[in-house]
């Protein structure tokens, strides 16, 4: 008895160090903790003990896949734990267009959907609508035909990827635009076919671009950009160019500063 | 006039009580940063000490030093971002209480604070490391962890951390 009370002074002293806190918190509370992991950071912990086994399965967390599972299929057997998902990022996975739609009409609460460096996609539809959906990323992915979008409070898309036809159908509240490569070069230059949406936007960011476009004479008339605040152009400069080319955007844009 | 009406705004105070039994003096500005004080101040009871039961002095002289900073109108977004940096840097078993703490009290920025900072220490680890870190033992029999190995393959996949630190 005197040995086990003179072991419990100890450990008060430092602070308990035997004993387990985390596991005094509610179910609720570690939810909230693991909500801060990615869903497969958040699965590892399944294996910590039965208390642990299922509470990842209750958090809205993101799910990120690298090229390091090239196979698309295991984002189909993930699924049937996450329909709470926020955020789904696909990089260097070659995910063809169903899998993406499969995500998006099984997880109403996506917010975020990004995919890089997918070869296999090539048509995607996002129609449904999707009133969660507010930011949309596709790029590098070199094959790619045709986008449809119908999403109602999507704010922000990034696009980077050969030209394709406008692919928003009811985007009312984009207002934050990153387009490069060939699309980046139709906004410039054909500029017209992109004022259903162009005049809305209030941040642009123009990426990949070709040093040789800006030899070409820029463009006369183009359309005016009422909203555009902001403008940030990522592009290398040989000593002798300038950025002279991109003064039309400064008339254009008049809220510039 | 506007500057007689400002200069003589009065400055209210409570009394936050530990479970240790000791008292600490706090502006109510600073103090109702918790929903759950805020309420009680609203509801009109307050007039004496304010007992927390369920948070100990050294929890409680932690997030006063916690509300302290970010109430204060002199503190910066860079001091706030540094006082949050060390704050977190506090031992585990410190920041599961302040967790509790921020929960019971309701102040949702400390909470979040505290809960980003244990998921940092989750983070990419083995389940060995996590379980050793926050002293939990495994009540898996062999089999159990196999069934679970093999129904979620790819959350064991890359290089996990064993490390504890």
């Amino acid at each position: 008895m005197v040995y086990g009370e003179h072991r419990t002074a100890r450990a008060r002293l430092r602070h308990d160090p035997v004993e387990c806190k985390i596991d005094k918190l509610s179910d609720e509370l570690l939810v909230a903790i693991l909500s801060y992991l990615s869903l497969k950071e958040a699965a590892t912990t399944s294996l910590i003990s039965r208390r642990w086994r299922y509470l990842w399965q209750y958090t809205s967390g993101c799910l990120e896949f690298y090229d390091v599972d090239k196979r698309p299929e295991a984002a189909l057997e993930i699924m049937k734990f996450c329909c709470n998902l926020k955020s789904l990022s696909l990089f260097g996975v070659n995910a063809k267009e169903e899998i993406l739609e499969f995500f998006l009409s099984n997880c109403p609460y996506l917010e975020q959907v990004c995919v890089s460096g997918s070869e296999c996609l090539r048509n995607l539809k996002v129609t449904g609508p999707h009133p969660s959906l507010k930011s949309m990323e596709i790029s590098w992915c070199h094959n790619v035909k045709g986008l449809e979008i119908d999403a109602p409070n999507l704010m922000s898309f990034k696009y980077i990827g050969p030209d394709i036809l406008v692919p928003f159908q009811n985007v009312p509240q984009l207002s934050e635009l990153t387009i490069g490569s060939h699309y980046c070069y139709s906004f410039i230059f054909n500029a017209d076919k992109h004022t259903s949406y162009s005049s809305k936007l209030r941040k642009l960011k123009l990426k990949a671009m070709r040093a040789s476009w800006f030899t070409l004479d820029y463009p006369d008339n183009f359309p005016r950009l009422n909203n555009l605040r902001e403008l940030e152009l990522d592009l290398m400069l040989e000593a002798r160019e300038s950025l002279h080319f991109f003064t039309f955007f400064i008339k254009a844009a008049p809220l510039l500063s | 006039m506007a500057e007689a009406s400002s200069s003589i705004t009065e400055k209210f105070f409570l009394t936050l009580k530990s479970s240790d039994g000791d008292e600490f003096v706090l502006e109510e500005s600073i103090a109702i940063q918790s929903i759950t004080i805020k309420n009680m101040v609203e509801d009109g009871c307050s007039s004496s000490v304010i007992p927390l039961s369920k948070v100990d002095t050294e929890t409680l002289i932690k997030v006063i030093e916690y509300m302290k900073m970010h109430s204060s109108t002199s503190s910066n977004e860079e001091e706030i971002e540094n006082f949050d940096k060390k704050f977190v840097s506090n031992s585990i078993n410190t920041i599961l209480n302040i967790l509790e703490a921020a929960n019971f009290l309701d102040i949702n920025n400390l909470l979040e604070l505290c809960a980003e900072a244990v998921a940092n220490r989750i983070k990419n680890k083995t389940p060995e490391a996590v379980r050793k870190i926050f002293n939990i033992t495994s009540d898996f029999t062999p089999e159990e962890e196999a069934e679970i190995r093999n129904e979620t393959p790819w959350a064991f996949e890359g290089n996990l951390d064993h490390s504890l630190d």
